[in-house]
């Protein structure tokens, strides 16, 4: 019978230690999951975020973005993309879901939410 | 804790730890092989460091992911023949890692293969004795022991629990509410585009009540596999057939965890040498009778 390293007691608990704390800390070290998966209640809204850029020789439009996505940093990425932009403006677009009746979908709403340019933010009133 | 701990270092044989290594590489390398990390690292411009990406100043280059994609396979191939396993088995962990990095740096995190990287922690750790048998220039050792059971038992463990935390944030933050909710159905409408499947289950209230029961209560009871062997013949098909179902409905690929979920728990030798039994040429009467 071949023994276990004595290194390998240790490491266990230290292992095992590690997923238990990420699940209920709750941190997320991956791979050390804190298995949030599908964890919190859905409801009938669902919101999602785009921006509409501006640029001297384009305009895109609806470009997926997260919720927390900050005006420099966005505005650093799209300059790296499509050349130096002139504005960005972040909508929020919430979409009612059908609820089994497909032939009759609500039309997504959109809110603004900042409009950001080179000089700096402007929240939406 | 004397029970825990006897029950983790059990023994158990080097071709089984063989197995195991053997499934966790190869399904390594396929999943390195099949994702595009190059073209993902140059549509994401935006980099939101997750964890340990925090030691890249910016996205990794396209060109950093190929490198790291190509290295990757081929260490992990390497270390499923056994060759040179200190080496091969960590540089395919880091150059998945890094890739997963890109991948969860884009905004999201994936848990997808968080559990084969969990249990290749455990396969690096358990040292040579991974390559103790079924390796190309290995002592092919019939040995058995805890050199072998710790490192299988502990990645059970490790899956055991992390069925049961999936369900665990469930109560948490939703309760009961999880079952008897429209929650279910929002997940399924809240698609770009529903399939077939999808519209299926959510236009149907009584049957996505009932799916999300069965889910809750598997992952709530997985960690009974550990110790009702006999459970494992339902809980696994349970949970591979839950997971088959997300994907072909919501196309959430979770292959990866079911897959790791299946080469750990599966008794390899066992099957191998059922496979030999079984394939073997049956003596005609005249070579029995020599």
């Amino acid at each position: 019978m071949l023994e276990a390293p004595r290194y390998a007691r240790p490491f266990v608990v230290v292992f095992v230690g590690m997923l238990v704390v990420c699940a209920l800390a709750p941190l997320n070290l991956w791979p050390f999951s804190n298995w949030e998966l599908f964890s919190r209640l859905r409801d009938p809204v669902v919101n999602s975020w785009v921006a509409v850029v501006s640029a001297h020789d384009v305009r895109v439009r609806d470009l997926p973005i997260g919720p927390h996505t900050g005006c420099n940093a966005f505005l650093r990425s799209v300059t790296a993309r499509f050349g130096p932009a002139t504005g960005v403006r972040i909508y929020r677009v919430e979409r009612l879901l059908p609820d089994g009746d497909e032939s009759h979908p609500a039309l997504p709403y959109r809110t603004l939410v900042v409009a950001c340019a080179p000089r700096g933010a402007r929240a939406s009133s | 804790m004397r029970r825990a701990e006897n029950w983790i270092f059990a023994p158990e044989t080097a071709r089984r730890l063989a197995g195991v290594r053997i499934g966790l590489c190869l399904l390594l390398a396929y999943r390195l092989a099949v994702r595009d990390y190059d073209a993902f690292a140059a549509r994401h411009v935006r980099f939101l460091p997750h964890f340990y990406m925090d030691v890249f100043p910016h996205m990794p280059s396209p060109g950093l992911a190929s490198v790291l994609q190509a290295l990757g396979i081929a260490a992990a191939l390497l270390a499923a023949f056994g060759l040179a396993l200190r080496i091969t088995l960590p540089v395919a962990f880091v150059c998945a890692l890094i890739l997963d990095g890109i991948l969860n740096s884009a905004g999201r995190v994936l848990v997808r293969d968080a559990l084969l990287m969990l249990s290749l922690i455990l396969i690096i750790a358990a040292g040579r004795a991974a390559g103790d048998a079924w390796a190309v220039r290995a002592p092919n050792r019939t040995g058995v022991g805890a050199r072998y059971g710790w490192p299988i038992r502990t990645a059970m463990l490790v899956i055991a629990l992390a069925y049961f935390f999936a369900a665990f944030q469930k109560w948490r933050y939703s309760g009961f509410a999880w079952v008897t909710s429209d929650n279910l159905r929002w997940i399924l409408y809240a698609q770009p585009h529903p399939n077939g499947l999808a519209l299926f289950v959510a236009d149907r209230p009584l049957l996505a009540h009932l799916l999300a029961a069965g889910a809750l209560l598997l992952e709530t009871c997985f960690p009974l596999i550990l110790f009702v062997p006999a459970l494992r013949w339902l809980l696994i098909p349970a949970a591979v057939s839950m997971h088959v179902a997300i994907q072909i409905a919501l196309r959430l690929d979770y292959s990866a965890q079911w897959l790791t979920l299946v080469i750990v728990f599966v008794n390899w030798p066992v099957v191998v040498d059922w496979v030999r039994r079984t394939l073997a040429p049956v003596p005609t009467p005249r070579e029995s009778a020599r």
